[in-house]
């Protein structure tokens, strides 16, 4: 009885994205291999083009994923185990980005990573340079404009993870004889798994599918899936090939998704419910 | 094993001074009991002395060497924290083996001496198990495995026995105790429990307000707090304002809201004929009696608690203050009975009010 009532709290929900995005993608799906068989999958994976574009997705997203990682650990450390008012203030900080959309932050970069842009002007005038780098247009510049985006998840992923782990244990630890270097190794970092993989799995998975960044900060010739599947659209109107880019792009998301659950459950499960005693 | 001092050790937060000015001297071996309400200053101290909190002033000597410049994780001390704080992720074995692993031992000998210990705190056998795995009390022993198989200088012990239930609380002093004077390790518990103090330790240290107010044996400390306040959190219930008279024999009258109550001269030494004074008894020194006699007042009972073993009865009428006796007889006691209170002269202690 009520799991009845509990399910149907959860019921507009389930409808909504039944009809709005599950029975969508399935129609998409249906329809291409209806028209045009496997031969657009067959395409993306027998020409290096679409295989270049989907290396160079994964590896701007890994790459970002790995640089927000390491940039939030120190943060999220900090606002864990600080008692200090600037907790408060570096969560505003932290939260603030998402009141800005993509778009306002990509142009934001582009004054900043320009030609003329803020980071030349600086970098000329202090004579570092002798000729203005080209940053803006590159994979860097998308990288750069995706881990500020999606560091907040990290961090807000990690600090989560981070508060429950009861400091007496970093205590214990010292008492022990283990330095900080060996605490954070085989205390903190296996304690705060859970949050790393958390965090990490949600940069990956919005930075694989973002559009807004690598198109204003990745130039015409710079080209993600996400950005690929609107250009068969709006350019090549190639609906089949359209539809099979983000079939693909949806299957790696999955399977590399699928590989980390699969890879940490023993030690998730190892870990329980997280907190004890 | 290793002598502990403390020499005028302070730590202020801002302008909270949290431990005051404490000196202290530990013999090789001994068993102190820093006992105290919360924060009176007992967990700063020990995480002074682990080292995870800077003193202020003052300094810590192990053995006469200063440690305040050692990290803590130089200085070979053996903590027990109140949660356990085992590592959730690691096995009994790896939780025990974790401090051998970092001196870097030989894994045979790793091996052996957790074994030796986990034999030592009765848990065999359980040494897969994850922590959330086993009960309470064998998460307590784990962590006290954990904290002496490294074999520490001094042993911190913070509230070891106050997560348990009171079977497992016995069971557990006589455990502790006994492994602490088996490996003969100085040890210093935390506790704001003061039958905890007097069971384990060999001497007890009152806190309150990050000062020292008293320093002795349990036995001392129990029958004979040197303050008032001690007297309240030792577990005195019954407390008398009265003017102390002058010696008579061996005893000084003392003028309790117009009744006479006598206490020995020894207790009440250097109090001044016409002082204002506290008297402190415990209830279970308190007794119901039908004769009248010295140190006897009638009372009418206001309040009856049911304690299992003891009774314990609120008596008011006898003087201003409410005299609260414990007593184990199987009679029961109507609430309004009227009552001859008898509070032996011998068990009372006198406290000069200030």
């Amino acid at each position: 009885m009520r799991k009845k009532q509990a399910f149907l709290l959860a019921l507009p929900a389930v409808l909504a994205l039944t009809v709005f995005f599950l029975a969508p993608m399935l129609y998409i799906l249906i329809k291409t291999l209806a028209t045009n068989g496997l031969s657009d999958f067959v395409r993306f994976f027998t020409d290096p083009f679409y295989l270049d574009i989907l290396w160079t997705t994964v590896r701007v997203s890994l790459v970002s994923t790995l640089v927000s990682l390491l940039l939030g650990y120190p943060t999220a450390y900090y606002m864990a185990r600080t008692q200090s008012r600037m907790k408060k203030v570096m969560m505003v900080i932290i939260l603030f980005p998402f009141l800005v959309s993509a778009v306002v932050r990509s142009y934001g970069w582009m004054v900043i990573l320009g030609k003329n842009g803020l980071l030349n002007q600086f970098l000329l005038g202090l004579g570092l340079v002798q000729k203005p780098l080209s940053i803006l247009n590159t994979e860097t510049a998308v990288i750069i404009g995706m881990i500020h985006l999606l560091i907040p998840y990290m961090i807000l992923s990690l600090v989560g993870v981070l508060q429950s782990i009861d400091p007496n244990v970093e205590y214990a630890a010292y008492s022990l004889g283990a330095n900080p270097m060996e605490t954070f190794c085989k205390v903190i970092f296996p304690l705060s798994l859970p949050g790393i993989i958390s965090g990490c799995v949600m940069v990956f998975t919005m930075s694989m599918t973002s559009y807004v960044t690598p198109k204003l900060l990745g130039g015409s010739k710079f080209r993600m899936m996400a950005t690929m599947v609107v250009q068969e659209i709006n350019v090549s109107f190639d609906w089949g090939a359209a539809s099979a880019i983000s079939y693909i792009l949806l299957a790696v998301i999955l399977l590399i998704q699928v590989l980390v659950v699969l890879s940490t459950a023993g030690y998730m499960k190892r870990l329980g419910g997280g907190k004890n005693a | 094993m290793a002598t502990l001092e403390l020499i005028g050790l302070t730590k202020r937060f801002g302008n909270f001074t949290a431990v005051d000015n404490m000196n202290l001297k530990a013999a090789d071996g001994e068993m102190i009991a820093l006992l105290g309400g919360s924060g009176c200053g007992k967990t700063t101290t020990l995480r002074m002395i682990a080292g995870f909190a800077e003193p202020t002033e003052g300094s810590i000597l192990v053995d006469g060497a200063d440690v305040a410049k050692i990290p803590p994780y130089k200085r070979n001390i053996g903590i027990f924290f109140q949660n356990y704080a085992l590592f959730p992720h690691m096995t009994v074995f790896e939780n025990v083996a974790f401090g051998l692993k970092l001196q870097k031992l030989k894994k045979p000998e790793i091996a052996q001496r957790v074994a030796e210990i986990l034999a030592l705190v009765k848990l065999t056998g359980l040494d897969k198990r994850y922590p959330r795995e086993l009960s309470g009390g064998q998460q307590q022993r784990v962590a006290l495995a954990r904290a002496l198989v490294t074999r520490p200088h001094i042993l911190l012990l913070d509230e070891p026995l106050s997560n348990l239930d009171a079977k497992l609380r016995i069971e557990m002093q006589v455990e502790i105790k006994r492994i602490q004077k088996e490996l003969g390790i100085t040890t210093i518990i935390v506790t704001h429990d003061h039958e905890e103090a007097v069971s384990l330790a060999d001497r007890v240290i009152v806190m309150h307000e990050g000062k020292i107010q008293q320093i002795g044996s349990p036995n001392e400390i129990f029958e004979r707090p040197c303050s008032a306040f001690v007297a309240d959190f030792m577990g005195f219930s019954t407390f008398i304002q009265g003017t102390i008279g002058p010696q008579e024999g061996e005893k000084r009258p003392v003028s309790c809201s117009g009744k006479l109550l006598y206490v020995p001269s020894a207790a009440a030494e250097g109090i001044e004929a016409g002082s204002p004074v506290t008297l402190a008894v415990r209830s279970e020194n308190i007794q119901l009696v039908a004769e009248e006699g010295e140190n006897t007042l009638p009372g009418t009972i206001s309040a009856v608690t049911y304690k299992g073993t003891t009774t314990r009865l609120e008596v008011t009428g006898c003087v201003a203050e409410t005299v609260c006796p414990a007593v184990n007889e199987y009679t029961q006691r109507q609430l309004g009975e009227t009552v001859l209170v008898h509070i032996p002269a011998q068990r009372i202690c006198v406290y000069k009010n200030v």
